[in-house]
């Protein structure tokens, strides 16, 4: 697809260009994800961004972070769609984005891996019927409407549910990375 | 880390669950610009909660996938129809599908597969047809690898797996013994990024690849740090190695900046000659030229001569200043 858009272009960028991409993919759509909040939304945005940095990776300068050209170029995206739609008006600013942006990038890409495992590591430590909560909830699209159908519960029962399943897990992943992270508050 | 405050605990979650209120979000909004450990919080909070998504979709994914081999297996001839299905994906190895197609393979494994003896696994995985075969790279003992790799149906799809995911020095050295599948890019992807990617292993695989190629690696703020040392030794090992050509090649590409990384390596005559029949333009190739303490005295003097350095003082002062300098 890409490829079609930049015919010359030698198919070692191809190569490297989706090795940059497969290591950042999950970093960079969850930066999207940060911003608009809505999955669905954000792999949108992350495809256009993606097409975008393709038809753009010749002039990448080698030497930056990959991660920080993508989330640049993917926060103009995010921009751009707001605008246009007119909605979602709670959108960070400018100077704001840039500064989560160097956050993002404070975040490297090890911890990040570590993190990702902990994560997993932490879902196996919940009860079942929690971890069966997030599979209805963050499994499909409109999943808390789906799990207020099946349980019974109220969505704001099932929001606070899952407030105190994603602060656990937080917990949970700070002790296995052995951070601390404001231990005591958490629980 | 400083403990983040209750407060603002909430105003993130209410942000990322999508129920916040314009005067609730100013608060956040004034809230994280002033504060660096409240952006640390976010970031990580967030990329949690977009794991979250990412693995559940992934999961449900993955169940529906197992479901359609599960079909496929009882249609009489499964192994062709998967067969072309892994081929279609090989087309495609980055894409989500082979994503999911890995999810779904790991899953495979962990539910069936793993609980089984270890001479069973080791016996099995020598024979394995898909979708068995692809599930038995996810095994994480070096004995069911090397037998995964005696398995004549093996294909890159499985050796890529197997980079990615293997976690034993054995077992990755059992897969670098095999040059048929270490040359395909997407292996050696996939172990560049694999942390216990063996030294040697590493040193066998690159130390052929172009100086360049080399370079890149050290400099990746994508690779861990273990690789990005063995990158750079290996950097300075093959570099005196190599003809003129690539030395300049190198030096010219990376405007010097490789020079930071080649400490204690110096410049052979004919290298020096190449160098000193080009025009130099660029100022920061200059200056790292001036502060590479191997720089050899020919050189500095013919970027001495160079019209950008005669316009600009203190790229003179630089080279002047260089033990080089005549």
């Amino acid at each position: 697809m890409a490829q079609a858009d930049n015919p010359s272009q030698p198919r070692e960028d191809a190569a490297e260009f989706a090795c940059l991409l497969r290591q950042h993919h999950t970093q960079l759509l969850g930066y999207i994800h940060s911003l608009v909040r809505d999955l669905e939304d954000a792999e949108d945005l992350f495809q256009q961004a993606t097409l975008i940095l393709w038809k753009k990776f010749s002039a990448f300068d080698r030497q930056r972070s990959f991660l920080a050209w993508g989330c640049g170029v993917a926060r103009l995206e995010v921009s751009n769609y707001i605008r246009a739609r007119c909605r979602n008006r709670l959108y960070f600013s400018d100077d704001l984005n840039s500064l989560l942006i160097d956050a993002q990038l404070d975040f490297g890409r090890d911890e990040f891996e570590s993190r990702q495992e902990a994560l997993r590591e932490c879902m196996h430590k919940l009860r079942e019927r929690d971890r069966e909560l997030l599979k209805t909830c963050y499994g499909i699209i409109r999943g808390v409407a789906e799990a207020v159908q099946a349980t019974g519960r109220s969505a704001q029962s099932i929001h606070n549910s899952l407030r105190r399943i994603r602060r656990a897990l937080f917990e949970c992943i700070q002790r296995t990375l052995n951070q601390d992270f404001q231990p005591e508050v958490i629980g | 880390m400083n403990p983040i405050p209750e407060e603002l605990r909430d105003l993130i979650d209410e942000y990322l669950g999508g129920e916040m209120e314009a005067p609730r979000f100013d608060r956040l909004q004034t809230w994280l610009r002033d504060d660096p450990w409240a952006r640390a919080y976010f970031v990580r909070y967030g990329q949690m909660q977009s794991q979250l998504y990412i693995d559940m979709r992934a999961d449900r994914a993955a169940d529906r996938a197992l479901s359609r081999i599960w079909e496929l297996a009882g249609e009489g001839s499964p192994e062709d129809s998967v067969a072309a299905e892994i081929a279609a994906l090989q087309a495609e190895a980055d894409s989500p599908a082979a994503l999911v197609w890995a999810a779904t393979h790991r899953q495979l494994f962990e539910k069936h597969l793993h609980a089984r003896p270890m001479d069973q696994r080791v016996a099995q995985a020598r024979v394995a047809v898909e979708p068995n075969l692809s599930a038995w790279c996810f095994d994480p003992t070096a004995e069911v690898i090397r037998a995964v790799l005696e398995n004549p149906r093996l294909g890159a799809i499985h050796a890529r797996l197997i980079a990615a995911q293997h976690r034993t020095v054995a077992g990755l050295e059992a897969l670098g013994a095999r040059p048929a599948l270490t040359n395909d890019p997407g292996v050696r992807r996939a172990l560049l990024q694999n942390p216990l990617l063996p030294p040697g292993l590493y040193r066998r695989l690159w130390s052929t690849r172009r100086l360049l190629d080399q370079y890149l690696v050290a400099t990746s703020r994508e690779a861990t740090e273990q690789v990005r040392t063995m990158a750079r030794d290996l950097l300075r090992t093959t570099f005196n190695q190599r003809t003129g050509e690539e030395r300049v090649e190198l030096i010219l590409t990376s405007e010097g900046r490789c020079l930071a990384t080649l400490t204690g390596v110096t410049l052979d005559s004919y290298a020096t000659a190449l160098l000193c029949r080009r025009t130099f333009i660029s100022t920061l190739l200059i200056q790292n030229l001036a502060r590479w303490s191997a720089a050899p005295p020919p050189l500095i003097a013919h970027l001495l001569r160079q019209e950008v350095v005669k316009r600009n003082a203190s790229l003179r002062q630089l080279l002047e200043r260089h033990p080089n300098a005549s």
